[in-house]
């Protein structure tokens, strides 16, 4: 073997080779700099069209608390409410970057199911009674519907929330966007204009949580589409169901409901978006691809256009399971969340878990098992959209417990 | 322009009457282009390469009709059926 034969390159391969290395650093550092985009998607759902409820005042100078829940949509706010029900006096404080019911809580449809996307796992039979026990305990005003579906309008059930935990003695500061999190003990939550330090530090951000710097190997958000239809006649109306589930491929599919005004309510799709991206910049086919396959399943509805449509991120895991961890050398960051759009009343129980947590109950096994670990930029937006992809076209779908 | 553009156009062979290389590497190429539609980022990126490559190796005459089919039909489809999975997301 001639192991000392030099390597040669001639000029016009050497510059041929630079070409196409300089071209697909050019096309790959581009498409990082185009994709990449730090704005969040404002909550405009049909939900808070209905009318914005006034927020609380941000947190301002330094504080401390039994638990901190970074958090103001179903999860945290559960968390607050069954924390103060098991431990009246305890100074729980409440964060949300925006507002309660901003994120994925006041964007998804406000059907009630038991279980998760995958199953109904150990602890998730009750899901709905628990929520509407909660409701009915709390005197929650969310046209609540109980037959022949169980719906609500979720953003006045995450008003409802936060009012109840306020009355039990939580404080609840929005407009109070955590920058960091320090791991510490107590842990520190640090804002622009605040430092919250507590022994308990509850993550219950969902889909945002991989921003913080917390379980960004687990959780992710996707982005999903949802709209619903201006006032429709009664008897078009008689011929939707009360609860839609059309299957668009083997494992995609078209959800939704009929909404209050004599409305229809559908939702489709998820795209995961560079760096964990919060902001969705629009798509000219998005609304009309999803009233095309509204029509297609409902042809009465042809002809009702969309009068409101919005998009938002939901968590969602590897196996597309809710998962709770913990984080932080001493385990006192705790974090919940990856509902894959299922997260009304699963996020309600998880407040329950959560709040057995901080009193040394443990939660199901099942939420604090293992997932697949997912890469970091770029392989996580080619992994995540390639199996996004793939269940589109119906090659491929994740293992149902039942 | 070069005085040996083309060369000995569409033969896809070597002297020695075997296939050239290119028109191996344009099967390999259009194959992996039209297979991997669904990967977003990367593919685009393989299918305009590949649409480069074969166009040039086959005004070398490097490549013969069968391999220029199934390297820039590949590409081509694959980048059609990419756009339409991006765009088209209802399915």
């Amino acid at each position: 073997m001639d192991s000392a034969r030099p390597i040669s390159i001639s000029r016009r391969g050497f510059l041929r080779s630079a070409a196409v290395i300089g071209a697909g650093g050019v096309y790959f550092g581009g498409a990082r700099l185009y994709l990449k985009d730090d704005r969040w998607t404002p909550n405009n759902s049909f939900w808070v069209s209905r009318g914005r409820e006034p927020t609380s005042a941000p947190l301002v100078g330094e504080h401390e608390a039994d638990v901190a829940i970074i958090g103001g949509g179903v999860t945290g706010l559960s968390t607050a409410v069954h924390a103060l029900l098991r431990s009246p006096g305890a100074r729980v404080v409440v964060l949300d970057a925006r507002y309660a019911g901003f994120g994925a809580t006041g964007r998804s449809g406000g059907v009630l199911g038991n279980g998760t996307e995958m199953g109904t796992p150990p602890g998730t039979e009750d899901n709905v009674a628990h929520t509407i026990a909660l409701i009915d305990r709390l005197q929650i005003g969310c046209d609540l519907e109980r037959a022949p579906v169980t719906q609500l309008d979720p953003y006045r059930y995450a008003i409802g929330l936060k009012r109840a935990a306020q009355s039990l003695g939580a404080a609840v500061h929005e407009g109070s966007s955590v920058k960091t999190i320090e791991d510490a003990s107590p842990a520190v939550a640090r804002g622009e204009r605040f430092v919250l330090r507590a022994p308990r530090l509850i993550v219950a951000t969902n889909g945002y949580t991989p921003k913080l710097g917390i379980a960004a190997s687990r959780l992710f958000p996707a982005h999903t589409a949802a709209a619903v239809t201006g006032p429709v006649p009664p008897e078009v109306l008689k011929d939707v169901p009360d609860s839609i589930l059309v299957m668009t491929s083997r494992e995609m599919y078209m959800w939704g409901r009929k909404a209050p005004g004599r409305r229809v309510l559908v939702g489709a799709g998820a795209e995961y978006f560079y760096d964990n991206g919060l902001f969705h910049r629009g798509d000219p086919f998005l609304f009309r691809a999803l009233h095309r396959c509204m029509s297609k399943s409902f042809p009465a509805l042809a002809s009702y256009p969309f009068q409101h449509t919005w998009t938002g991120p939901m968590g969602c895991t590897a196996d597309q399971e809710p998962i709770i961890g913990t984080a932080g050398t001493s385990g006192n960051i705790i974090y919940c969340g990856g509902y894959t759009g299922h997260g009304i009343a699963m996020g309600t129980k998880a407040g329950s878990f959560l709040a057995g947590m901080l009193h040394g109950e443990p939660p199901p096994a099942w939420m604090l098992r293992r997932t697949l670990e997912i890469p970091g930029e770029p392989l996580r937006y080619i992994a995540v959209n390639s199996v996004i992809n793939l269940m589109n076209l119906g090659l491929f779908s994740m293992p149902k417990h039942d | 322009m070069t005085d040996d553009w083309p060369a000995t156009p569409g033969t896809g062979r070597t002297e020695g009457g075997r296939l050239h290389a290119s028109t191996i590497v344009s099967w390999v190429l259009g194959l992996l282009s039209l297979g991997l539609f669904f990967i977003p980022l990367v593919t685009p990126f393989l299918q305009i390469g590949t649409l480069a490559y074969v166009l040039r190796r086959a005004w070398h005459g490097e490549i013969d009709r069968l391999g220029v089919i199934a390297g820039a039909g590949g590409a081509a489809l694959g980048l059609i059926l990419f756009l339409a999975l991006e765009l088209v997301w209802i399915v």
